[in-house]
């Protein structure tokens, strides 16, 4: 039977001016599983994502693994947690593409040959292989996507968290991103509006809103409850529009 | 903004562009201090130093005219601090020693003049074909590997990274201020326009400083800066400074 690898209890956290984004979340989520995190803006699920691996702390607890995540087990949460931000301009803060991805590795401080290693199968597995050497402002931004993907591939997470992985991608930078997301052999959590990629690479969908959960369960029964998604600022997507 | 603008082909493949980065920039940056130490009547050396430098830049496949384009920006600074020395009377100085004195008159005239622009000349030819050969970022990791503190190198990292970004976005807010602009505003308000313009950039520089913090710490940074990737030596690393600086120290020994 699969564990939790992520377990978050009654959690809550107000930003300082007062804003309540998260209101008494529990959520466990299984070890290979691929949860969708959706809701309407300012639902909260980029601030949930950021407990995560320690960045927010709010109140209430937050295990991964097994390990609570407080400032003494940050360490060790950073190297299982990767988190692929919205913006690769923000992640990808390195002069060229190979110091981006060997960052993780180099902080692991792990040998040089594990880390040059790491790197090429990183960039192998986003289909970078060849632009090492590429200053990021030279990448389109769809590679661009796929760089900040290997820059958290290359610490060998378990559990893959990306906000917003298809904002601004063209159809064919996005079909191929989506396919590399599918391959990964991980836990993945996505936080997006996209709602036909969350019904292709899904099998559970969670509904934030107001920062609470409002509807946890199998992907394609949530999705298709038009009163649910359109209650909460969704929209059914169109795949299963057709279908109904 | 033009992407290219700082290391326009350093992604060419000569021998120069496969040299160990730490290799170049020691080299040329010795061959820049032998260089401003040749005596200012002498002009032998300086001859030996733009040959050697004329032979690494045919092997670098950098076009000529780039280099000479980048090089010669020097020139009007070096002609109007030159200018000045060809008018003015050495300043004269009188050294006394053991009962003896020694008058020393600075130099002047147009052979020191020639000596002053040849040298900053072929120094600037000299940082351009390192920049050009062995590109910013591995300029950068170098002068971390040969002990440049790694609080300037890294800042010079971001500003290298962002400069690019930055600029964009400014142009990009410049675009929609114009787009909404029907047409020539008061001064005090144009100038207005602008101050809002750069307060805002810096504002959304400031929180995009944040979200890269945020994204570096998620990948285990913790204050401390990590050493670069040491790259190997080969044989032309062993090569270049000897070709490199070989034959001006000779010249200045003979």
């Amino acid at each position: 039977m699969l564990k939790p690898i992520i377990q978050i209890s009654s959690l809550s956290f107000t930003y300082p001016d007062g804003t309540m984004a998260l209101d008494g979340i529990s959520l466990d989520i299984l070890e290979d599983q691929c949860v969708g995190l959706v809701g309407p803006n300012g639902a909260g699920k980029t601030t949930l994502l950021l407990h995560l691996n320690g960045i927010l702390s709010g109140k209430g607890t937050v295990k991964i693994d097994g390990l609570e995540v407080c400032d003494k087990n940050l360490r060790e949460i950073r190297q299982k947690v990767g988190i692929v931000f919205q913006d690769p301009e923000d992640q990808l803060f390195s002069p060229t593409v190979f110091d981006d991805v060997a960052f993780g590795p180099l902080t692991m401080r792990l040998e040089q040959k594990e880390v040059l290693s790491r790197v090429s199968w990183a960039l192998n597995e986003a289909g970078l292989a060849g632009l090492e050497k590429k200053a990021p402002h030279h990448l389109s931004f769809g590679q661009k996507k796929k760089a900040s993907l290997a820059s958290i591939l290359s610490m060998r997470p378990r559990i893959i968290a990306l906000d917003e992985p298809t904002s601004n991608m063209d159809p064919r930078s996005r079909r191929r991103f989506l396919q590399l997301i599918k391959a990964l052999k991980a836990t993945k959590i996505l936080s997006t509006h996209d709602m036909e990629s969350v019904s292709e690479l899904c099998s559970r969908v969670v509904v934030l809103d107001s920062g609470r959960v409002v509807a946890d369960g199998e992907a394609q029964s949530v999705l298709s409850n038009r009163e649910l998604m359109e209650s909460h600022g969704l929209e059914v997507p169109l795949g299963l529009k057709r279908s109904q | 903004m033009d992407l290219f603008f700082v290391d326009k082909f350093s992604s060419l493949t000569s021998p120069v562009h496969k040299l160990n980065p730490v290799v170049s920039l020691v080299s040329f940056l010795t061959f820049v201090i032998v260089v401003a130490l040749v005596p200012v009547h002498s002009f032998v050396p300086l001859l030996v130093a733009l040959l050697s430098l004329s032979c690494i830049v045919l092997v670098s496949r950098v076009p000529l005219q780039f280099i000479l384009r980048r090089s010669v920006v020097i020139i009007p600074f070096v002609l109007a601090v030159g200018g000045l020395n060809l008018l003015a009377r050495g300043a004269e100085l009188v050294i006394h020693h053991s009962g003896l004195t020694h008058s020393v008159l600075g130099s002047t005239g147009v052979r020191p003049f020639l000596n002053m622009v040849l040298k900053s000349f072929i120094c600037v030819l000299g940082m351009t074909l390192l920049v050009s050969t062995t590109g910013s970022a591995n300029l950068l990791s170098a002068m971390r590997r040969i002990g440049v503190p790694a609080g300037l190198t890294v800042g010079t990292c971001f500003l290298y990274r962002y400069v690019f970004v930055v600029a964009d976005e400014l142009s990009r807010m410049k675009r929609s201020r114009d787009s909404r602009r029907a047409g020539k505003l008061p001064l005090a308000a144009e100038l207005r326009s602008i101050g809002t313009l750069i307060g805002v950039l810096f504002i959304r520089s400031y929180e995009r400083a944040e979200r890269v913090y945020v994204a570096m710490c998620s990948r285990g940074f913790d204050r401390a800066m990590v050493a670069p990737i040491q790259s190997g030596t080969s044989k032309r690393d062993i090569l270049f400074p000897v070709f490199l600086l070989g034959p001006l120290l000779l010249s200045l020994l003979v």
